[in-house]
């Protein structure tokens, strides 16, 4: 009887295992409500996000998750497994123009996002990244300025060029060429290659071996006429010793400072027309083609009535649009009578003058917009091929003081 | 050193207990019946807790034994290996009438042998650390030495035994080509009882346990070049990206297994009669790697059992059954660490239930029999499931299998001759499979399906099993053994020869 006891004892035991071996056990909840908040201060002017999403990689799994954001892009919610995170976010922002609508990328990315509690809160910082983007020219100062006596001062000239990606670029063999012809005066060329080159016969060159002028993101490269400091000459003129290059310029009024490096002059010497009657483009010559191939290759002959009838011939070289990288045309505002680049290089213009001759004009030049911030924090610059929209006209020179 | 202990402790064992043995021929074949007589070694498992061995055989004895073994195979789990090759020396001794009341036994082996063509595994005693092994594509033969010794005793006072053993196992396993582990564990076990006669008839023991665990291990290369991805797996083909790719280095990976073990027993004294047993063990283990001292993995392995049969005996012919479960579940955590901000490298900031394995068994034995032949059919029930969280990965297969074994066993003039022969079919009743998310780690996946493949064929296994006894002399009683067996499906074939002497 004692033992039959016993026994039953195992068997309920038994029973207890059994039924104790469940293969259900569920795992236990290591997830966190998740809340991004989407920053968008960076981004300037008229703009529309769409096709926004943010992937989650997580660093310990190496599994990545994605999260699509809607409209008003203020926040995002989810829940996520716990873990250490990289958040990348990338969607289309269409930027507003005059000229068209042009649509970039834009970016948001955060590292180190440790997930392991209930809750997890962090922001993302949106910027502009225009996976195309190049040098640009950020500003230029071709008006000059006057003396206090209000004497013409030309040697304080200058271009700022700037870095709108998101890589160390190389100014090394980028050139600058101011166009021959007057956007004040429109005429008939022939052969006219407009279509497919720039006319230019004032052509520098940035010297060095590829990686000797290296521009971070975001950050200019001064190109300066005389890169001296002009107000031990003209109290109203600015500091420009601290440029990057400068331009070699006719004899007269060039003056050097040897700290400074100096342009290679491909064709003549560029002296900036100081009303903006030019376009200035900027490019690269063909792989493997250097300045002395570049004339050789496009040397070209335009020709056009004048209107007493004869016929007048200029030699020049023709530059082809492929090499350019970014085009200005400068004109007066009650002046204008075309561009002389190709649209797809420039489809508006800008000035400084508001007339021929406007006194007004000195210690001005035109600034390029901000378009937002890059992913380091340095401006992103608006560049959609129109000056018109781009631009600032007749802004006060940036590097006075 | 560890040899010298090896070798010490056999010579005790067979030395010590020379002397004490009872030298007749029908009792030597007795002794050889109860050690090797299927329908007993049913029972004998009853028998084998400390407080309960007075109790497992009537007469001693202390047979060594080499061994030769060699196993080849085509499907299988690469984790594993091909199968094993080489030999053991063992000896087991067991002694009643030495002292009066009291009852010692002791075992002891050294295994030398070559695990062929182990991948994804450069981790010793899987049994108990995986899934979290150091896994590379290239694997190759492993070298292993296993040491083990074990000893206990029992004494009987009046209606109460009381009992204690303890065990030491030790694992050496390297490989001497590129990639070259180098593992070494020692496995410490001890164990404590008490068995009670509750009635004339039959005994009720508890017994309690204790395991302490560990590894250490290292994993190099000499060739510079063409080293394969090293990662350390967190189940079925995961792993930690920020943990892995540390290797050749001069720090060790590190494994610690602890835990406690309960049973308890009702069997009668002799044999005959009800038999019930239940019991408990839950190991916790860790796991530390290179790139971090933190637990990068810490898990419980939960085993529970319980067995109730019934053995009976009338006008000559043996007869009953048993019914057992085992259940071996176990549950992982896996180590989360963030590599941001911190100097001194990775710090660990939570850690993630991910793990589940559960293997269980049921199984009915039914034996009858008379003296020299028995026959044992018997079902077996495993339900298996393993499952990874994120990315969520599982493999689940139900299999039965049925069996039968038949063992004959011929008293001739000068010895006893045992033959069996073992027929059994696995089949899979249920079986599915995600693999879902798998790294391009060359091979991981692979391996799952390797595995899968495996887990879920239905072979057919055939063993057959021989051994004859005789005496040469009053001391020299020597014996051979062999065993065999052939697998469909699996294309494995394995055979074990045995040469000994019983003293």
């Amino acid at each position: 009887m004692k033992n039959l006891k016993v026994l039953k004892w195992f068997l309920l035991s038994v029973v207890f295992i059994s039924l104790s071996g469940c293969m259900k056990d569920e795992f236990l909840d290591s997830k966190s409500d998740l809340l991004v908040v989407i920053d968008k201060s960076n981004l300037a002017g008229e703009y529309t996000l769409s096709n926004v999403k943010i992937v989650l990689q997580e660093s310990n799994s190496n599994e990545t998750s994605e999260l699509s954001v809607s409209a008003p892009f203020e926040s995002v919610s989810s829940t996520i497994a716990y873990g250490t995170y990289t958040a990348t976010l990338e969607g289309d922002i269409t930027m507003a123009a005059a000229a068209g609508d042009k649509t970039i990328k834009v970016k948001a990315v955060k590292q180190g996002i440790v997930v392991d509690g209930p809750e997890v809160n962090f922001t993302l910082e949106l910027f502009a990244s225009d996976p195309s983007a190049n040098f640009v020219f950020e500003e230029i100062f071709f008006t000059g300025t006057l003396t206090p006596e209000g004497e013409k001062y030309n040697g304080d000239k200058y271009f700022i060029l700037h870095n709108n990606s998101m890589d160390t670029l190389y100014a090394d063999g980028l050139f600058i060429a101011q166009s021959d012809f007057l956007t004040i005066t429109k005429r008939e060329y022939t052969p006219d290659v407009m279509a497919e080159a720039v006319t230019s016969n004032q052509i520098f060159m940035v010297p060095g071996e590829g990686q000797d002028h290296p521009v971070l993101p975001g950050e200019r490269f001064i190109i300066a006429n005389n890169a001296i400091n002009h107000k031990e000459y003209n109290t109203s003129s600015l500091d420009l010793s601290a440029a990057d290059l400068e331009i070699e310029l006719i004899g007269s009024i060039n003056v050097d400072n040897p700290a400074v490096p100096n342009a290679i002059n491909v064709s003549g010497n560029l002296l900036m027309h100081n009303q903006g009657h030019k376009a200035y483009v900027m490019g690269r010559f063909a792989p493997g083609q250097d300045a002395e191939a570049f004339k050789n290759e496009n040397a070209y002959t335009y020709s056009y009535e004048t209107q007493l009838g004869t016929t007048k011939s200029f030699d020049t070289y023709k530059i082809p649009n492929s090499y350019i990288i970014d085009a200005v045309n400068i004109s007066v505002q009650t002046g204008y009578a075309w561009n002389v680049t190709a649209a797809t290089l420039d489809s508006g213009w800008s000035f400084v003058g508001k007339q021929q001759s406007d006194e007004e004009r000195y210690g001005k030049s035109i600034i390029r917009k901000k378009a937002g911030n890059l992913e380091n924090g340095k401006p992103l610059l608006q560049d959609t091929d129109n000056s018109t929209d781009d631009f600032t006209p007749g802004a006060a020179a940036s590097l006075i003081k | 050193m560890i040899n010298r202990i090896f070798i010490g402790f056999v010579c005790c064992l067979c030395c010590g207990f020379v002397r004490a043995q009872d030298d007749s021929l029908q009792v030597h074949k007795e002794a050889i019946r109860e050690r090797t007589n299927q329908i007993q070694g049913l029972r004998n498992g009853f028998y084998t807790l400390p407080a309960l061995r007075p109790y497992l055989y009537k007469h001693a004895a202390t047979p060594v034994k080499i061994s030769y073994l060699n196993e080849q195979k085509e499907l299988y789990n690469p984790q594993l290996g091909k199968g094993n090759q080489g030999f053991t020396i063992a000896t087991s001794s067991y002694q009643n009438n030495i002292f009066k009341d009291y009852t010692v036994w002791g075992e002891a082996y050294y295994a030398n042998y070559k695990a062929k063509e182990v991948r994804f595994n450069e981790t010793s005693d899987y049994d108990l650390v995986f899934p979290y092994v150091t896994s590379d594509s290239v694997g190759g033969d492993l070298s292993t030495e296993k040491y083990h010794f074990s000893g206990g005793i029992a004494r009987t006072m009046g209606s109460w035994t009381l009992a204690a053993e303890g065990g030491y196992k030790a694992n050496l396993s390297h490989r001497k080509v590129d990639p070259r582990p180098s593992n070494n564990s020692s496995d410490l076990e001890l164990a404590f009882g008490a068995s009670y006669a509750v009635s004339p008839k039959y005994l009720l023991s508890g017994n309690i346990g204790f395991r302490y665990y560990k590894q250490r291990n290292t994993l190099k290369f000499v060739s510079v070049l063409g080293r394969p991805p090293v990662v350390y797996l967190n189940g079925m083909g995961s792993f930690n990206n920020l943990l892995s790719g540390f290797s050749d280095t001069n720090d060790a990976i590190l494994y610690e297994l602890i835990g406690p073990e309960a049973s308890l027993s009702f069997v009668p004294k002799k044999n005959l009669g009800w038999f019930a047993h239940v019991g408990y063990k839950q190991y916790t283990g860790y796991r530390v790697l290179l790139a971090s001292r933190d637990h990068s993995n810490d898990w419980t392995d939960t085993y529970m059992n319980g067995r109730f049969g019934y053995s009976g005996e009338n006008y000559g012919f043996n007869y009953g059954f048993l019914g057992s479960l085992d259940l071996q579940t176990k549950k992982g955590r896996e180590g989360l660490f963030s590599n941001y901000g911190h100097e001194i490298g990775l710090q660990k900031i939570s850690e993630v239930s991910t793990y589940r394995y559960y293997n269980y068994h049921y199984r009915l034995d039914l034996f009858f029999g008379q003296k020299n032949w028995s026959i044992k059919p018997y079902a077996s029930y495993n339900p298996f499931k393993e499952q990874y969280l994120s990315p969520f990965r599982e493999q689940m297969i139900e299999k039965i299998n049925l069996g039968i074994k038949g063992q004959f066993m011929q008293e001739l003039k000068a010895g006893l001759l045992g033959l069996s022969l073992n027929l059994e079919k696995e089949n899979v009743l249920k079986k599915a499979a995600t693999f879902g998310s798998l790294k391009q780690v060359s091979g991981l996946g692979d391996l799952l399906h390797q595995q899968y493949q495996y887990l879920s064929a239905e072979p057919f296994n055939l063993t057959a099993e021989g051994r004859y006894d005789f005496i040469v002399s009053d001391q020299i009683r020597p014996y051979v053994s062999f065993e065999a067996q052939k697998s469909w499906a699996a294309n494995r074939r394995f055979y074990c020869l045995n040469i000994g002497l019983v003293f």
